[in-house]
């Protein structure tokens, strides 16, 4: 299987921030990154789309590295990064007429047939467009000129469920052609639970995991107990833990919970947030 | 890039009418006074309405958003760079209608248009010319302080230096044949524009988002 997405060795250096990781996102698949805000998703972002330049790493699109014919991979590339990135003056119709001039394989008809399925108005200037309806736009400009990855910078943030749900359909469609694939970063982890194949957890600019989806799900368990009893399980496979005045949440792999000891199911949402908090006292403490 | 062009140009229509409005105004009074403020207003304008768009840009997210676009950077640039000279031709093109035609309707000859028009096309190209490279490194708001800047001190400069060659030769550089320095200075400021121009582009090409 090729891959949509690779990024080796991938290095940026802020002030007081890190980013370092290796991931890779196959053809055909979904990826939802995760994280806390400032974890480095967005930084992963501009870093595959060359809005900034890595200190150090390699980084494949489609196939291609960045360079001098890496307009052509852009071309296969659509983007939703904010709600819209045009003027509030300018409505949906021009905003159409500006990217047929930009994409080489714009497709107006298909633009406009997305337009009226999403009920998005085309004469409407977006300062008098719903968030949600502005996003839907994003999405259909994305959509709309044959792009083979779609990347989607926090698409669903802010959308009441209705149009939550049909971000996500419209993601689902897009990725019917095995040759089409998503990178979506959200907080958000329900919808990436309904879309994504695999899921990248980042934390603090590195990558603390990234598997498939059902694979995670199968391999770790929920253990709700008492303290004392969490000392039955070796500390370093604990990946996350969560102490209340009730008892402690953990998340284990499964092979490492011992015999008798009671575990659940974990959701994608339990996982991030327990991932996320590491070892973590209700209250503040860490 | 046509579509960047045509983004800005409908995103002029759409929110600068009034400037068109305006500028014919000015263009009209400019041919019953000789006020240098009247004849070179229209002129300014032109260079404020493209940062204007650059203003828009910044804050609605489209630069970040083009620069993720199947563009090259050059590209993203030289698009303000044309509509800039899009915008100033079609300026020029009113002075000479309005201005132009009324001196030939007046019978009194094309000559004080004449003089006059070089002005006006160094106004027109020299602030955004200055400015342009400025708020592409640093954005609007700090852009357009580093402008005020060397703004400054480059007229300072020509200024000081225009006086010095006074004190040090006694050669008046009012006395020089009007004509030869009238369109020395558009020209000048072609030169300049052009070298802007490729300052731009290299800046933007190492910019980040």
């Amino acid at each position: 299987m090729t891959n949509a997405i690779e990024l080796r060795g991938l290095e940026k250096h802020y002030p007081g921030f890190d980013l370092k990781l290796d991931l890779e996102l196959p053809e055909g698949c979904i990826l939802g990154l995760v994280g806390e805000n400032g974890a480095g998703k967005t930084t992963v972002i501009k870093c595959i789309l060359g809005l900034i330049r890595p200190n150090a790493g390699q980084i494949r699109i489609l196939g291609r590295e960045p360079g001098r014919d890496f307009d052509r991979v852009r071309e296969e590339v659509g983007l939703v990064m904010e709600p819209t990135s045009f003027p509030d003056s300018m409505n949906a119709r021009e905003i159409g007429r500006i990217l047929s001039g930009v994409y080489r394989n714009w497709d107006a008809a298909a633009y406009a047939a997305l337009l009226e399925r999403l009920r998005v108005a085309g004469e409407k200037p977006l300062k008098d467009l719903s968030r949600g309806n502005r996003m839907k736009l994003s999405i259909c400009t994305a959509l709309s000129h044959r792009a083979r990855l779609l990347v989607l910078d926090e698409p669903t943030s802010g959308l009441d469920p209705v149009v939550r749900d049909e971000v996500v359909g419209l993601l689902l469609d897009f990725t019917r052609d095995e040759r089409h694939s998503v990178l979506i970063s959200s907080h958000i982890v329900s919808d990436l639970e309904k879309l994504c194949d695999y899921i990248a957890f980042l934390k603090d600019g590195r990558l603390m995991l990234c598997e498939e989806k059902d694979r995670l799900l199968e391999e770790y368990r929920l253990v709700q107990c008492a303290p004392a009893e969490l000392e039955r399980i070796d500390p370093a496979l604990i990946r996350g833990r969560r102490e209340t005045e009730y008892g402690v949440s953990a998340l284990v792999p499964e092979a490492a919970v011992p015999a008798g000891m009671h575990s659940a199911p974990v959701n994608i949402e339990e996982l991030f947030v327990l991932m996320a908090s590491g070892s973590r006292k209700e209250g503040g403490e860490s | 890039m046509k579509g960047l062009i045509w983004k800005d140009l409908v995103l002029v229509w759409k929110t600068y009418k009034i400037y068109g409005i305006i500028t014919l105004i000015f263009l009209i009074a400019g041919n019953f006074s000789d006020n240098g403020f009247i004849a070179l207003y229209p002129a300014w304008i032109v260079g404020l309405i493209v940062m204007n768009l650059i203003n828009m840009d910044e804050r609605s997210g489209w630069n970040m958003y083009s620069a993720a676009l199947p563009l090259s950077r050059a590209q993203l640039v030289s698009a303000k760079y044309l509509v800039m000279l899009v915008l100033s031709l079609g300026t020029a093109l009113l002075y000479l209608l309005i201005q132009g035609g009324w001196s030939l309707w007046q019978g009194s000859g094309l000559d004080a248009f004449l003089l006059r028009l070089p002005m006006v096309l160094t106004v027109m190209l020299l602030w955004p010319t200055i400015m342009l490279p400025c708020v592409l490194k640093l954005g609007y708001s700090r852009g357009s302080t580093a402008y005020i800047v060397v703004a400054g001190v480059l007229f300072g400069v020509l200024l000081g230096g225009m006086s010095l060659l006074n004190y040090v030769t006694g050669i008046e550089t009012s006395a020089l044949p009007p004509f030869a320095l009238l369109y020395a200075m558009p020209l000048a400021t072609a030169v300049l524009f052009g070298l802007s121009w490729l300052l731009s582009i290299r800046i933007y090409k190492k910019k980040e988002f």
